[in-house]
């Protein structure tokens, strides 16, 4: 204790900001929580936890939340009650002009690093994580799943359409077309040929809902491939041929395959969090895999394909998946195309486009359809040779692969610093103001975002809602900034008045500085490009201004901006 | 002989005399003066000392003496006097109740003590508001002499301390509240915790140092009030009814330590303050200034009226004994305000002849004051 009251002492006596602020025992709390986050993290992590749960998303899961936010407001509250006790600036000792800023950056790193306590944890789960495989290993064990993968069907549970399997169509199992729903005018995707007649269309383009009835619903995208002959009419049995013939064999379609091939795992960075999509993905299947699985199936190399499944196996029983896969009997299907054939689909009609087509002659097709294949689709789903835990095995491998990367979610970093931006923004709103003039600010507040709101709802009713909303923001906050800024420099108006700004300054100008930079953005996103193919020739640019790290700085410019005026404001006489 | 040499004599003098208290609380000053870190460091000493181990007056004498004669051997530069604040016919006129302050005019310089007396609602604490420059006013002009390296209002405002009636609550001890703000004013490291044990010792608070807010008696709050103050080296130093919560003794203690540090050599500053104890704020004022409705009034525009006499009287016969006993003193006017008289005499040696025939007709004195030359006369 002497040594920390030494410590403290020399602050007081020397930092007198630090010693005020408490930064230093705050950061030394926030990177000791850091610390036993990440023990936690390392202690909690297990494979059994590995098959259920995301380790990026194990924080939530867990409920360590719940203990951080604890933590969070007990270590807040103690440092609001020694952090209040002194204030310099209600006392009118000199400061430096750079004060509030110095404060604000002491205080924002601290709380930074309090509020991001998610980090240490993931990265403790991540380090346990590794402990688990070896990475030479798991490339060859996700080859060596991704190619066994194609003569597999998935767990009937996580049953989707786009897991077919190669090299016929997967069966549709127990789809019930919603005759009710009439949701068909989806725009999609069209080429269009030389005469401006639709030609084909691109199935990955081309997605439509349906509902699987097993014990409960699920929802699921179903991609379907139309191909119109005549320009006028759709046979779906056409269709279905088209889409499994032999020559599409030639072209195979990334969905063809199962998901280890997804970007989450082969996919050697990590962009974001979308699981599909991207040209690495279908050119990894081609270049990989695709070549080693034809190259069996149409010479016929039975045994390879059975090795593969075996080795596919014993990847399940080294990380105890739940399995009862029998290679036996699935290179016996291949062998003696014992498939269970499924010809027909589903595709779905387009009035519009084919104004002679009769939707419920498709409609009663589709039925009869299903309903023949009823019986066939109960015996394949008491079929286990195929069966494996699917969702677990996905999972692990897809832990294995973030961990493996290290690769955090980027935005998230910024969730944090918004949160510790908001906070330090509240704890320093208190330094200088009471809150007697901080709450009434509150409802004048909220009587200008009404005002606001009626200027909306009146300009809108004439037919002016584009930028209406923001411009009747803006004029608002830039008439606040303005009156902020004069009355504190003038004598006209009392101290009242100008704390009652100063307030409202202090609430809106960050965000009318962030709408400001916005509307601006607004106004300029928008390209006008020509383009048969979306079926519209305007498209919006990606915009750079809306992006997380942009609003980031929007907020801290605002909150900085504020402070220069506080050294007149406190000046000047009631 | 040079102030600082005269000062150290005063506090040789107070020790020869048996006034220990007063004497070493000038010494502090002295030391104050010298400005010295190394004087500071001994005084402390000497203060720790003295306090744990309460020496006989002989060994203190000693000790005072010897430090003392190590004080004589340094040079003190004393300051000019300046005029630190101007103001011109000041007015501030308040919406509700029509009350309003008008025709303010004074000049302050260092080292001078200001008392502004009067009623309740007259005026006082908004006078040293707009002083302290924390009201507006509305006519009128102030200049601030202060420091030419103000940059703004704000600084301005951190040299011009205004201490109000009510002091605002403080948390943590006393001691680190004075070294947060001793730090603010640019003191660091040993010169921050040497300067702030001064003060703890000059205000007499070296017992209470590690007290915090509501460990201290309200007396002990204005010290530290002062403390703080003092640290901040001001140079103009505002009060609003700074004795209202003293005892008596601490009151003449209060005013005699403000005077002495407005007239401190090295530092001296313009003291105004505003108190209901008139004799005790007249004793050590140089100018007082009395409020009424607003409208300043000196003692000066009175004493045209020389021939008069006034005088506070409290005896324990009735007004007709009184009546008889002052028969033939020239009494112009005589109010009783149910605790004692008020005589307005048209005979200016009427307090010596009241009192002859007082003590002729027999009657028991309680209480007698001239206040001719008081601004208590003021109030009649």
């Amino acid at each position: 204790m002497n040594l920390y009251k030494k410590f403290t002492d020399y602050l007081l006596e020397n930092h007198p900001l630090l010693w005020h602020s408490k930064a230093i025992q705050l950061t030394v709390v926030s990177l000791l929580f850091w610390l036993i986050s990440f023990i936690l993290g390392y202690n909690l992590i297990s494979l059994d936890i590995l098959k259920s749960e995301t380790i990026f998303n194990y924080y939530f899961e867990s409920l360590y939340i719940l203990f951080h936010i604890i933590f969070c407001i007990i270590v807040i509250c103690i440092w609001a009650i020694y952090f209040y006790k002194n204030n310099a600036f209600k006392n009118l000792y000199p400061i430096q002009k750079g004060y509030f800023t110095k404060l604000f950056f002491l205080l924002f790193i601290p709380f930074t690093l309090l509020v991001s306590a998610y980090y240490p944890f993931t990265k403790g789960c991540i380090s346990k994580t590794r402990s688990y495989f070896d990475p030479n290993e798991l490339k060859l064990e996700i080859n060596k799943l991704n190619i066994a993968n194609a003569f597999l069907i998935n767990n009937p549970a996580d049953y989707r359409i786009d897991y077919r399997v190669y090299p016929k169509p997967y069966p549709v199992e127990n789809i019930n077309f919603d005759k009710n729903k009439n949701d068909w005018n989806d725009e999609v995707s069209v080429i269009r040929d030389q005469q401006n007649n639709y030609k084909s269309f691109d199935p990955r383009e081309y997605q439509e809902k349906f509902e699987i009835e097993e014990n409960s619903h699920k929802s699921i995208y179903f991609k379907s491939y139309r191909f119109d002959i005549n320009g006028k009419k759709c046979n779906p049995e056409k269709v279905i041929c088209k889409i499994y013939s032999k020559e599409e064999l030639d072209a195979p379609k990334e969905n063809e395959i199962i998901n280890f091939s997804n970007i989450l795992i082969t996919n050697k960075k990590i962009t974001d969090r979308y699981i599909y999509g991207g040209n690495y993905y279908q050119k990894e299947y081609k270049t990989n895999y695709a070549p080693k699985v034809y190259d069996w199936v149409r010479n016929k190399k039975y045994s390879a394909i059975q090795n593969s499944i075996d080795e596919f196996n014993a990847i399940c029983s080294k990380y105890t998946i739940d399995h009862q896969i029998n290679a036996k009997h699935i290179v016996r299907f291949l062998k003696y195309k014992k498939f269970l054939n499924f010809k027909t689909s589903i595709v779905k009609s387009y009035e519009d486009r084919f104004s002679n087509y009769n939707k419920q002659d498709e409609i009663n097709q589709i039925e009869s359809v299903l309903k023949r294949k009823k019986e066939t689709i109960k015996y394949m789903a008491n079929q286990h040779v195929y069966f494996y835990d699917k969702a677990s095995l996905e999972s692990i491998f897809i832990n294995f692969k973030i961990s493996e990367k290290s690769v955090f979610q980027e935005y998230s970093l910024l969730i944090f610093a918004f949160i510790s931006l908001f906070l330090v923004w509240l704890f320093i709103c208190f330094e200088f103001t009471v809150i007697k003039s901080f709450l009434i600010s509150i409802p004048v507040a909220g009587v200008l975002i009404i005002i606001n709101s009626l200027i909306i709802i009146y300009t809108n009713s004439f037919g002016n809602s584009q930028g209406s909303f923001l411009i009747s923001f803006l004029v608002t906050g830039l008439i606040i900034i303005i009156l902020a800024i004069t009355s504190v420099n003038s004598s006209f108006f009392g101290k009242k008045i100008t704390t009652l700004f100063i307030n409202l300054f202090y609430l809106l100008a960050p965000n009318y500085i962030m709408l400001c930079v916005l509307y601006y953005n607004e106004l300029t996103r928008w390209t006008y490009i020509k383009s048969a193919c979306y079926g519209s020739d305007r498209v919006s640019k990606d915009s750079i201004l809306m992006s997380p790290n942009f609003f980031f700085f929007y907020a801290l410019i605002g909150i900085l901006a504020f402070f220069f005026i506080l050294r007149k404001w406190k000046a000047k006489a009631e | 002989m040079h102030k600082y040499k005269e000062k150290l004599q005063s506090v040789v003098d107070h020790f020869n005399n048996g006034d220990y208290s007063l004497g070493y609380r000038k010494l502090i000053d002295c030391v104050l003066d010298t400005k010295k870190l190394e004087f500071y460091k001994e005084c402390i000493e000497l203060t720790d000392w003295k306090e744990t181990h309460v020496p006989s007056k002989d060994i203190l004498h000693q000790k005072v003496n010897d430090f003392i004669k190590k004080l004589s051997k340094v040079e003190v530069e004393s300051e000019k006097q300046k005029t630190l604040l101007e103001a011109t016919e000041l007015s501030k006129k308040y919406g509700r109740g029509n009350f309003q302050l008008s025709d303010i005019s004074l000049s302050i310089k260092t080292g001078e003590v200001w008392g502004l007396v009067g009623e309740n609602g007259n005026g006082k604490t908004t006078l040293l508001r707009i002083l302290s420059k924390d009201l507006s006013y509305d006519s009128g002009d102030i200049s601030f002499n202060i420091d030419d390296e103000e940059r703004d209002d704000y600084d301005l405002r951190t040299k011009l301390t205004y201490i109000p009636q009510r002091t605002p609550k403080w948390y943590g001890s006393l001691k680190s509240n004075l070294k947060y703000a001793a730090s603010h004013y640019g003191m660091k490291g040993e010169e921050n915790e040497l300067m702030v044990n001064m003060m703890i010792i000059r205000f007499g608070l070296w017992n209470y140092r590690n007290h915090n807010w509501d460990e201290l008696s309200s007396g002990y709050k204005m010290r530290f009030e002062l403390a703080r103050t003092f640290l901040r080296a001001p140079k103009i130093l505002l009060l609003d009814e700074p004795l209202a919560n003293l005892d008596v003794l601490a009151q003449q203690i209060v005013l005699e330590d403000l005077k002495n540090l407005s007239q401190s050599i090295s530092n001296p500053i313009g003291i105004i303050l505003s108190s209901q104890q008139l004799f005790e704020v007249e004793k050590v004022s140089d100018k007082v200034l009395f409020l009424k409705n607003g409208q300043p009034t000196h003692l000066s525009d009175a004493n045209n009226e020389t021939t008069l006499c006034f005088m506070e009287l409290d005896v324990t016969c009735t007004r007709d004994e009184l009546n008889e006993a002052l028969k033939d003193i020239k009494i112009k006017k005589m109010d009783f305000n149910g605790g004692m008289y008020l005589l307005k005499i048209e005979d200016e040696n009427g307090f010596n002849k009241t009192l002859s025939a007082l003590i002729h007709h027999s009657i028991e004195i309680k209480y007698v004051r001239n206040i001719s030359q008081s601004t208590k006369r003021l109030f009649i």
